[in-house]
């Protein structure tokens, strides 16, 4: 039988509870209005970056140029 | 399509432009992760034909489980530092006729580990559990993928990689490596246990979209040239130094390995020579009964005789506990096919190499490449392999002690049709009844 009565346990202790609910909640907030480590400056910029390629139809096998010219690839 | 860790707004960077989701993320909504905005003025630019790069940033990096697909931003540059919650990276695409030459400068996907097993402060990527880096032609180095020792998935078929580390006992099931590999290093990778005889095809195009096949049907260990070895491939060389493998759960399949880079192996000296480390093999149906099981009404058991032979189990029930602390009875697994291995011509193999190499020149197969010319050591192969030899020549017993016993101490070898021997067996039994084999010696019956 499943029963929830025991759910409680899964979730640690109060304090724990309260920390991650606001920890979380200010993260929630700073993904909004881009504060903390989601601010622009190289704080938040450094993690993930990458650079794509455009328009290389001989390297990659993009052929959707806007040129209509299908590539070699 | 970008998935945060948890409910938030996702806001890239393109080419210094800031675009913000209108809400925050909800797993309901958007099982697949969140759509980042792209503005029309940056895909006109995009389109003129006049661009040929495009720079992406992610705010908030760190709590960013997945990127999505990136294979048709055509990558030729990245960097993941502390994206320490991703679940997958997928840079490569399945898709036909796909491919990326691009110059990969750099690629680094900060999954390496320092010199001594620590992984680098910020790079720990733990969670990560699937890579992608199909017809990425460009990607000719080595990757360290040691930090994420959840890793299921790792697939680099038509790129150039050299090699790739995984982490001891990650949960690998599905590994396709190309021909360029140079080392096959698997150390206690427990879910991988099958071994893909054909190039596996992921996903097909289907009225343009990409469908997936189902995981089962490409699941298992690829090595473009090793895995689909045929007899014409045979002597054309291989690129591959090192093969070690450690405690791994593919039965047969380390063992076609093994054969398929020694029939493939061209060439001399030192740069062909072939380091082989293979601990704990199992290549054998024949599995040995724990002690303390049960005797089961409907099992067949065999017994394993002090020739090396297994002989159908008929001892009476009160030697089965006896007889299972010893390690002497067996059950037979059908499903592995014993004709795999009929004779020893493998291992006869790398004895001669060993044996017939002059002292001032290097033997071919070894278990380090690096050893010097008064150094000739013989693989390290140990665990359990079973010649099934019922309809070929039978071995000489004395031979399993005197010769392939000296060459490869820690590997039990059983076979199907012995030529027995003289036998004195030293065992200590202890208290508890367990014998103790302290040695064995065999004498051949020519001998007299």
């Amino acid at each position: 039988m499943v029963t929830a009565n025991y759910l409680y346990a899964c979730q640690g202790d109060r304090i724990l509870s309260r920390e991650l609910l606001i920890e979380n909640r200010l993260l929630y907030m700073d993904s909004k209005w881009l504060g903390g480590t989601f601010m622009i400056t190289s704080g938040g910029m450094a993690g993930i970056n990458f650079r794509g390629t455009a328009n290389k139809p001989t390297t990659t096998s993009d052929k959707y140029l806007d040129s209509q010219t299908l590539g070699a690839g | 399509m970008v998935t945060p860790y948890l409910n938030f707004y996702v806001t890239t960077f393109v080419d210094e432009n800031t675009f913000q989701t209108d809400e925050a993320y909800s797993e309901a909504k958007y099982p697949d992760g969140i759509p980042t905005p792209v503005s029309s003025s940056v895909l006109t630019g995009y389109k003129s034909g006049n661009v040929d790069q495009q720079l992406n940033y992610f705010a908030g990096s760190q709590y960013i489980s997945s990127l999505g697909d990136l294979s048709l931003k055509y990558l030729n540059e990245i960097h993941f530092p502390n994206a320490s919650r991703l679940l997958d990276i997928t840079l490569g695409s399945d898709a036909p006729e796909y491919f990326n030459a691009e110059t990969l400068n750099p690629l680094e996907l900060y999954t390496e580990v320092n010199v001594d097993g620590t992984v680098k402060p910020g790079h720990e990527k733990s969670l990560l559990q699937k890579i992608n880096l199909n017809h990425m032609r460009g990607l000719n180095t080595y990757l360290d993928v040691r930090s994420p020792h959840k890793l299921e998935e790792f697939r680099a078929l038509d790129t150039s990689l050299r090699y790739a580390l995984f982490a001891d006992g990650a949960p690998l099931n599905t590994v396709h490596l190309p021909a360029t590999v140079t080392r096959l290093v698997f150390t206690q990778n427990k879910e991988l246990t099958k071994l893909l005889t054909s190039e596996p095809v992921v996903a097909d195009m289907v009225d343009g979209t990409l469908v997936y096949r189902p995981h089962e049907s490409y699941e298992g260990l690829f090595v473009d040239g090793v895995t689909n070895y045929t007899d014409a491939m045979a002597g054309t060389g291989s690129l591959i130094t090192e093969l070690s493998f450690e405690g791994d759960a593919l039965g047969y399949g380390s063992y076609t390995i093994l054969k398929n880079v020694v029939a493939r192996k061209n060439g001399t000296g030192r740069e062909n020579r072939l380091s082989i480390r293979m601990a704990d093999v199992n290549w054998t149906p024949y599995v040995q009964v724990e002690y303390g099981e049960s005797k089961l009404s409907g099992e067949t058991y065999y017994y394993l005789t002090d020739h090396s032979t297994y002989e159908p189990y008929n001892h009476a029930d009160e030697y089965w506990y006896e007889d299972t602390l010893n390690g002497k009875v067996y059950t037979y697994d059908s499903s592995m096919d014993e004709s795999t291995i009929t004779d020893l011509s493998l291992f006869q193999l790398f004895y001669d190499d060993k044996n017939n190499t002059p002292s001032n020149e290097i033997n071919q197969y070894t278990n380090n490449i690096e050893s010097m010319l008064n150094q000739q050591t013989y693989p390290t192969i140990s665990g359990e392999v079973y010649i099934s030899n019922a309809n070929g020549a039978a071995i000489k017993e004395s031979d399993l002690t005197d010769k392939y016993g000296v060459a490869f101490p820690n590997l039990k070898i059983r076979v199907a049709n012995v030529d027995p021997a003289y036998i004195a067996k030293f065992v200590q039994v202890l208290p508890s009844g367990k014998e103790d084999e302290i040695d064995i010696i065999r004498y051949p019956h020519e001998a007299g």
